[in-house]
């Protein structure tokens, strides 16, 4: 029953625009840098796994391809 | 439980690792229970410390951690993330930062300042949130 209920979440993008706007005030930090983190706060455990494990598919060693002997 | 870079990543840090790294609570002359366990899992065993997966993740298991108290004391204290459907121990970001302090690597040292910019900027986004309520 619960599971049915369960909350929709909103695109990342989105997601990660809301949590950088609510990041803008802290100091210390470039906005490159807060905009990394935003994405990354804002995501689930599950994106958060995705998306490092796109970054390393682009550097071409993602634990997919293949490897060296 | 999950260690190092891994955990960090799950929890909003995006810095790249390669390796998955778990934190076994065994003694480490015990590691033939765990490869024993990923032989069964169809992985590749490199070494008594590292395993590739069917899907060619590398997964490093690690029986003691440099700057944190026994296995037992810090999944007590550790968070527990769901991830693939499953409720799973993952090291916090504060103990992975002291065990990343206490290593002092060059990498070690650079994933400590991000994770340390996640927990400021984690803090300021709740304080924001609840001034909003």
């Amino acid at each position: 029953m619960f599971a049915s209920v369960k909350r929709k979440l909103k695109p990342l993008p989105q997601r990660a625009a809301e949590m950088l706007a609510r990041l803008k005030s802290v100091r210390g930090m470039t906005d490159g840098e807060k905009s990394v983190h935003a994405l990354g706060l804002a995501a689930t455990p599950e994106e958060r796994w995705q998306l490092t494990r796109n970054h390393l598919r682009l550097f071409n060693c993602s634990p997919r391809s293949k490897r060296k002997a | 439980m999950l260690a190092g870079m891994s955990a960090a990543n799950l929890q909003g840090v995006l810095a790249s690792t390669v390796d998955v790294d778990v934190w076994i609570g065994l003694p480490a002359r015990q590691y033939v229970r765990v490869i024993n366990l990923c032989r069964k899992l169809n992985a590749t065993v490199q070494s008594r410390n590292k395993v590739y997966l069917s899907d060619q993740t590398p997964v490093d298991f690690i029986y003691e951690i440099h700057g944190l108290q026994t296995f037992e004391k810090e999944c007590a204290r550790a968070g527990r993330l769901a991830f693939h459907g499953l409720k799973i121990p993952v090291l916090s970001l504060k103990q992975i930062c002291q065990s990343k302090e206490a290593i002092g690597r060059d990498k070690d040292k650079l994933h400590v300042l991000l994770i340390r910019q996640v927990l400021k900027l984690d803090k300021a986004e709740k304080k924001t949130r609840r001034k909003r309520k």
